[in-house]
């Protein structure tokens, strides 16, 4: 029961942390401007694929099928995988750093460590708060995009389509909260406030510019559209080795080949290199995050719990 | 029950090679107010972490109300209330939000009626819908006294609670401490280096050296054989003849 206050509190209190609200803001922003480019783009085909039918009509011959039907409805979505690899992740990470260092640069962790809750109740209430925070970010995204879907003219999913709608966001909530995650352990390990989102936002940058580099020889850029860059490992000893090492590893990547799978965007013949399933890199990952949490706040001193700057 | 509220035997605190406390043995029975006396670094700070849980000494073993700050934690937190030296909160939440939730934690369950009844006990009813970034120093002292007592505690402690106040804020601060040791029979353990303080609310004292304890004794001892606030500071420099010399050359 203390482990939900924990949590309703972390909760309350990021939802009044501007930073927090801002980059969270523009995350659903950029979805609703996904949203209606995606709408508007497919209206605009289809306001010309019945001008071409009636042309066609008065000539008194049948019209090719409309080009909006051949490809998959799903596809729509690209926006979103980046979207959420890089305004999601930073969102995550802002908001998970906040819950966890709005007690320590507040000073009322002292206060919260001398009630009668457990330590590991406390970091679990973390640990939730942030799932929560996340979910709901992503789930508000997911009714956006529903919504389109419903709004869009001649275009309906199936049910095995809206099944890979709910895993495509199912999977940006695990990619999102491992970022969510990440802020939170470096908010409870580092001794100085900056630090405890510089460390993480570096090991951002890593994961979503530089292991692509080393696995599958994806130049920063090509990783800002990374749908589309997707390819295997050139040949070589240096890439045999570094695709096998850090491919399970890159979480980036992970994210990127489920994306493109889920949201039928994969090249074809496109296979993740790796000797685990990209689902199961989201886990690990998550997984070794959690664990660390709870080590974090159990190697916290709650006497000498404030930052140094 | 036994009569002692804050028993510690032989606790000592190390950062690796600097001793901040020296096997210190103390008891505090109930009902008392406690005036832990000492300069800057003495180990005050330190001894209060200690009993309030945050920190676990080296050696030694202490309890609170007969519950032990190491293997029965928890039972010992239930205990206590602690103010810090400065008192420091969620500053875009209300001081009722805030108490709200640290009370949550206490385990409290009539929120509102408790909350209610601790502002008015503090006198400070009109500050629970504001923020706290917006209060005065002497405002959050009120606001971080009701956050420990709002659960209603058996032992409170107090790191320097009259440090930053205006002599109206040290006035208030007396009269709450008088009340909250009499109508609430809560045992008080204070921190300060105010020796006029010690003598105008406690009941007994401890005076603390380098993380040694020096003296203890009740206030009506001291007083009786001292007679004044003067005296005490020339028992508190005679106990502590090496902070006396420093402070003179």
């Amino acid at each position: 029961m203390l482990t939900w206050h924990v949590m309703a509190s972390a909760l309350r209190v990021s939802l009044r942390d501007r930073t927090a609200l801002l980059i969270s803001g523009l995350f659903m922003a950029l979805v609703l401007v996904s949203a209606y480019l995606g709408w508007s783009a497919t209206a605009n085909v289809h306001d010309v694929y019945a001008k071409v039918v009636e042309a066609y009509a008065l000539k008194g011959e049948i019209a090719p099928p409309n080009p909006v039907k051949n490809t998959s409805p799903l596809e729509l979505l690209r926006n979103m995988a980046t979207y959420v690899a890089l305004i999601g992740a930073l969102s995550g990470m802002v908001l998970g750093n906040k819950m966890v260092a709005v007690d320590r640069q507040s000073g009322v962790y002292p206060l919260i460590a001398s009630r009668p809750i457990r330590t590991i109740g406390i970091a679990v209430g973390k640990i939730l708060a942030i799932i929560v925070a996340i979910s709901s970010l992503l789930g508000f995204a997911a009714l956006i995009n529903v919504a389109t879907f419903i709004a869009l003219p001649d275009m309906s999913l199936d049910a095995d389509q809206w099944s890979r709608l709910a895993q495509f966001y199912a999977a940006s909530n695990l990619y999102v909260i491992a970022f969510g995650l990440l802020g939170a352990v470096f908010a409870a390990t580092s001794r100085s406030e900056t630090v405890a989102l510089m460390i993480p936002m570096t090991i951002w940058l890593t994961i979503t510019f530089i292991i692509p580099q080393m696995t599958a020889n994806v130049l920063p850029m090509a990783a800002l559209n990374p749908l589309k860059a997707m390819v295997a490992a050139p040949s070589g000893a240096f890439f045999a080795f570094t695709g096998a090492v850090l491919t399970p590893l890159s979480l980036g990547e992970a994210y990127r080949a489920l994306s493109a799978i889920l949201l039928d965007f994969a090249p074809p013949g496109y296979q993740f290199n790796s000797f685990i399933s990209p689902i199961l890199t989201l886990f690990v990952v998550n997984g070794v995050l959690i664990i660390s949490m709870v080590f974090a706040y159990l190697k916290l001193d709650a006497s000498r719990s404030a930052y140094n700057d | 029950m036994s009569d002692v509220a804050i028993e510690m035997n032989g606790i000592s605190m190390a950062y690796g090679d600097f001793i901040a406390l020296d096997q210190l043995t103390l008891n505090v029975e109930h009902g008392q107010v406690f005036g832990f006396l000492g300069h800057n670094g003495a180990g005050k700070t330190t001894t209060v972490n200690i009993l309030t849980t945050l920190l676990k000494p080296t050696a030694g073993q202490a309890s609170i109300c007969g519950f032990d700050i190491v293997t029965d934690n928890l039972n010992a937190r239930r205990q206590i209330g602690y103010v810090p030296e400065n008192v420091r909160l969620y500053d875009e939440m209300t001081a009722y939000e805030n108490l709200r939730f640290l009370a949550q934690l206490s385990g409290v369950e009539d929120l509102d009626k408790t909350i209610d009844a601790t502002l008015e006990l503090l006198d400070c009813q009109g500050l629970a819908s504001r923020r706290v970034g917006t209060f005065s120093k002497g405002q959050r002292q009120r606001i971080g006294l009701a956050q420990a007592i709002v659960h209603r505690p058996s032992v409170l402690f107090l790191d320097e609670p009259a440090s930053g106040l205006d002599p109206l804020g040290m006035k208030m601060l007396r009269d709450v401490i008088a009340r909250l040791n009499s109508e609430l029979k809560m045992t008080i353990f204070m921190n300060t280096h105010l020796i006029g303080e010690v003598s105008k609310t406690c009941t007994s004292i401890g005076v603390l050296s380098h993380g040694k304890l020096v003296y203890t004794d009740t206030i009506e001892a001291v007083m009786k054989r001292f007679g004044d606030d003067e005296s005490l500071e020339s028992l508190y420099l005679s106990v502590t003849p090496d902070i006396a010399n420093q402070e003179v050359s």
